[in-house]
């Protein structure tokens, strides 16, 4: 929804939007920016806590040793999947630093 | 991790139900740690700052917004809480943009031909279009076509990730602890017609229809995608005596006198005080004599300690509630009045959430007949909640 059309509450502090329309909370608005950021990385890390429990309780259960993710290397299709995965991943956890347009 | 209670539940692979998972955990984190915190720099920190340069405490929950602004704590908890429901929505919109083909296919099915009353030329109000309310991408009336019940399903997961468990394993507690409550306050009201306006997916609405199963029940919103989907939820559901409409609670098409009970949760504080003027009108028009008006609502500034008013306004200002503060400054005594309902005749409840303190705590609530004060842990999502509901009985 475009901002000019917007309702807002009255008694408004000073400052507590920027030109966008987006709360603002922080002095410095590169913080407000930083924290959804932040936000997104915990997420993403837990995401892969959870993906790695489940492959720990299923590799386990299969017989394979705890010892045998240390022991591992990926091969070529392997490695170029992980870049494509893990360029999709920066832009999933640092979108939040970018500004909107 | 709570999974929803009907065949509409959805399939999120892992990933998406562990970035569920997590909302969930930060919610509760910011909602019950994090609050208590800010709570914690307020009375030690910012309340005796004020003191010293006013010589008095903040007198009103602007007063104490305007004073924590520059706190850490306030810029935190904000900052956590905004992102937080950023991702309430973001967390279920590619689940239910995968399985949209599913949903419909069942909706279809248990709707039959027997769907919702919607209307083609039905234009929604600005209130509903103007905003992105509490940030849902599109607001409630998004929609690209007749059959779209998308909105409707990202409400629905939505919201038992934004409610961590707080409003029961079916989304109701608000309705099935109210309908809980009158039935054992009043239990000769034996309301025989029963209309809720702005019902959303209906989800609060089925606690009436199981409390008075011989009633018909009806349930209005302006919202397409919430109506169909809606429909299709309480069918599978079984409860198959409510009637879905397209319609605005401030210019029903029922004739006078055609309900005993008009309810609402969650509504009132999403419309201009314009519009609330007109829905108690109308409610007090559709009502028999006998009948009630009942709205659950965020309780009243008035009413509420000046920092818990700055606690409950917080979303007019940061989640895209714009109305909530002016009609949280009312007193709802007087907005009952001014419709015409006589003064003699207003009745304000507190109600312990069902799930959270049980039947024996609603049912005591019930048994008390005193007015019931409002505490700091009125109308807010945490641990501990206890719903607050006013309206007032026709003559
Ligand atoms: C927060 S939701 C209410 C949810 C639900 N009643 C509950 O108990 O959680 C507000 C609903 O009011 C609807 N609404 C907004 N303005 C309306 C109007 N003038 N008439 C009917 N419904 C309206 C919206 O489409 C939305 O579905």
């Amino acid at each position: 929804m475009s901002v000019a059309e917007r309702p807002f509450p009255d008694e408004i502090p000073h400052g507590a939007y920027g030109d966008d329309g987006r709360p603002r909370f922080f002095t410095d608005p590169a913080m407000d920016r930083l924290v959804g950021a932040f936000v997104d990385l915990a997420s993403e890390s837990w995401v892969l806590a959870e993906r790695v429990a489940t492959l720990e309780e299923l590799m386990i259960a299969a017989g394979t040793p705890r010892d045998a993710i240390e022991r591992h290397r990926p091969d070529e299709a392997s490695l170029k999947r992980r870049e494509t995965a893990r360029d999709a991943f920066v832009q999933r956890v640092l979108g939040q630093l970018r500004e909107r347009r | 991790m709570l999974v929803l209670k009907h065949e509409m539940r959805p399939s999120p692979t892992a990933d998406e139900q562990a970035r569920q998972n997590f909302v969930m955990g930060l919610r509760s984190f910011v909602l019950n740690d994090l609050a208590s915190d800010m709570r914690h720099a307020y009375e030690t920190r910012i309340a005796p700052a004020f003191a010293r340069t006013h010589q008095r405490p903040p007198a009103t929950g602007s007063e104490v917004h305007r004073a924590i602004r520059g706190d850490a704590m306030f810029a935190l908890y904000s900052a956590l809480r905004v992102n937080a429901q950023r991702l309430v929505w973001d967390s279920v919109i590619p689940v239910v943009a995968r399985e949209r083909p599913r949903l419909e296919s069942i909706a279809a099915r248990a709707s039959g031909g027997d769907g919702p009353a919607l209307r083609d030329d039905f234009a929604l109000p600005s209130n509903v279009t103007a905003v992105d309310v509490h940030l849902l991408p599109g607001s409630y009336g998004r929609s690209d076509g007749r059959h779209d019940l998308t909105t409707g399903a990202i409400y629905d997961q939505g919201l038992a990730v934004f409610s961590f468990g707080l409003m029961g394993d079916n989304l109701d507690d608000i309705g099935s602890s109210i309908a809980r409550f009158i039935a054992g306050r009043y239990p000769d009201f034996a309301p025989r017609d029963i209309l809720d306006v702005g019902c959303t997916i209906g989800h609060n609405t089925a606690p009436w229809a199981r409390h008075y199963p011989y009633a018909t029940v009806t349930a209005i919103d302006v919202a397409a995608p919430g109506l169909i989907y809606g429909d299709a939820r309480a069918k599978l559901q079984g409860a198959g005596n409510i009637r879905f409409a397209q319609m605005d609670a401030t210019k029903l098409d029922y004739p006078d006198a055609s309900f005993d009970m008009v309810f609402s949760s969650m509504f009132l504080h999403e419309l201009s005080l314009k519009q609330i003027d007109a829905v108690m009108r109308e409610a007090r028009r559709v009502l028999r004599p006998g009948g009630l008006m009942l709205h659950m609502e965020l309780p009243p500034n008035p009413q509420m300690a000046a920092y818990d008013a700055f606690y409950l306004d917080w979303d007019a200002y940061y989640n895209e509630e714009p109305f909530s503060k002016a009609f949280r400054d009312q007193e709802p005594r007087k907005l009952c009045a001014k419709a015409g309902f006589d003064p003699a005749n207003y009745v304000q409840f507190v109600v312990p959430s069902l799930g959270f303190f049980g039947a024996q705590a609603v049912d005591d609530a019930a048994a008390m007949q005193d007015e019931t004060v409002l505490d700091d842990n009125t109308g807010r999502l945490a641990d501990g909640v206890r719903w607050f509901c006013f309206g007032a009985w026709q003559s």
